[in-house]
């Protein structure tokens, strides 16, 4: 489904206004980890439902979908098994970003289709612009930049850090001496754990380096393929 | 129309601010079943769950038993110890009692104050 594109700067006052107005409705300010089931179910009034979604509709790799007409968010309910809360969490600020930023959309494709009154979102799409947008809403959400920026500095100090290499030449805990490619996936635990946000490792360092805190100057690209980092 | 079991969980959950995930750690079953229990894709649970469901939902257990049309194992323990009222119940099935006739029986057994238990009632 084509979207049309929408600035960064956008995306993220939406996430940050779905915060403001969720604060409104329960009385307080809240802290990230940000509570993304409630703001499904109690906020924006939308049923959440865990299922086995690559049975329900015969597809391989997906992670979630949001039905419009139905109000529903579907998660997949592997994601439940794996152990990866961040992941599910991310999943479901991830269709939260749809029906923010694409009901609309979708709404209009469905009149034509009815079987585009829904997204399914599946790991081979993420390039595309409207998961794109969808997974750029989750982290302004998930980690909002001003609590992000504080942690990071809890952990880093106030200046980005530079990785110049790819493995440490001090040892693997030198991570303020030496950042190195080999070291992020402490890096990002640490700020996790600082700022209290119940993200992936992967989730936070690709929000550190949207945010320019953590700037890549090896020509090897930061992935959770390799080995040493999987290990980790 | 009459709401199904698990719409009507999942109104209470959400009522107490409760997530889904977390209601199933508190009863020690697993997200994606309690997801189907109040989607309707599974029959309600047994007696004992929704008595743990309601306990932590802080909700009268009965308006859970009811609407999964499941009996108090409390009931079930008392007709199964008292034959008679096995006996009575029969003879009201076999009789066909009327919603009239039970709320008129109820009175009876207050007005007569049979048992012992009335002073203790509010």
């Amino acid at each position: 489904m084509k979207v049309p594109w929408i600035p960064k700067e956008r995306i993220e006052h939406s996430a940050l206004g779905i915060i403001a107005d969720y604060q409104d409705m329960i009385g307080h300010t809240i802290r990230p980890p940000i509570p993304v089931e409630d703001i499904i179910e109690r906020y924006l009034e939308v049923n959440l439902s865990f299922e086995d979604l690559e049975e329900k509709l015969g597809m391989e790799d997906v992670l979630g979908a949001t039905f419009i007409k139905l109000r529903l968010i579907c998660i997949n309910e592997k994601l439940l098994e794996n152990k990866s809360e961040g992941r599910l969490i991310f999943t479901c600020a991830h269709e939260i970003g749809h029906w923010v930023l694409h009901r609309q959309f979708i709404n209009v494709a469905g009149r034509s289709d009815p079987q585009k009154n829904g997204i399914v979102c599946r790991i081979k799409n993420s390039r595309h612009p409207i998961e794109w947008q969808a997974d750029y809403f989750a982290a302004c959400l998930l980690m909002p930049e001003k609590e992000t920026i504080n942690a990071f500095r809890k952990v880093c100090g106030t200046e980005a850090l530079v990785v110049n290499n790819v493995q440490s030449s001090f040892g693997s805990t030198s991570l303020y001496i030496d950042p190195c490619i080999e070291n992020w996936p402490y890096i990002a635990a640490m700020v996790c754990e600082a700022g209290g946000f119940n993200v992936s490792k992967q989730a936070m360092i690709i929000r550190l380096m949207g945010l320019g805190l953590l700037v890549n100057l090896t020509k090897e690209r930061i992935g959770w393929s390799k080995s040493y980092c999987i290990a980790r | 129309m009459n709401k199904t079991f698990g719409e009507t969980v999942k109104n209470l959950r959400i009522k107490a601010g409760i997530g889904l995930r977390e209601l199933a750690r508190i009863i020690d079953k697993s997200a994606g079943y309690l997801s189907d229990v109040e989607n309707g894709r599974v029959p309600p649970p047994s007696e004992a769950i929704i008595l743990e469901i309601a306990k932590a939902l802080e909700v009268d257990k009965s308006e859970l038993l009811i609407v999964a049309r499941k009996v108090d194992p409390e009931l079930s323990e008392y007709v199964a110890q008292q034959p008679q009222a096995a006996d009575f119940l029969r003879m009201a099935k076999n009789q066909e009692f009327s919603d009239n006739d039970w709320e008129r029986l109820t009175q009876l057994a207050k007005f007569t104050k049979l048992g012992k238990g009335w002073n203790e009632e509010k």
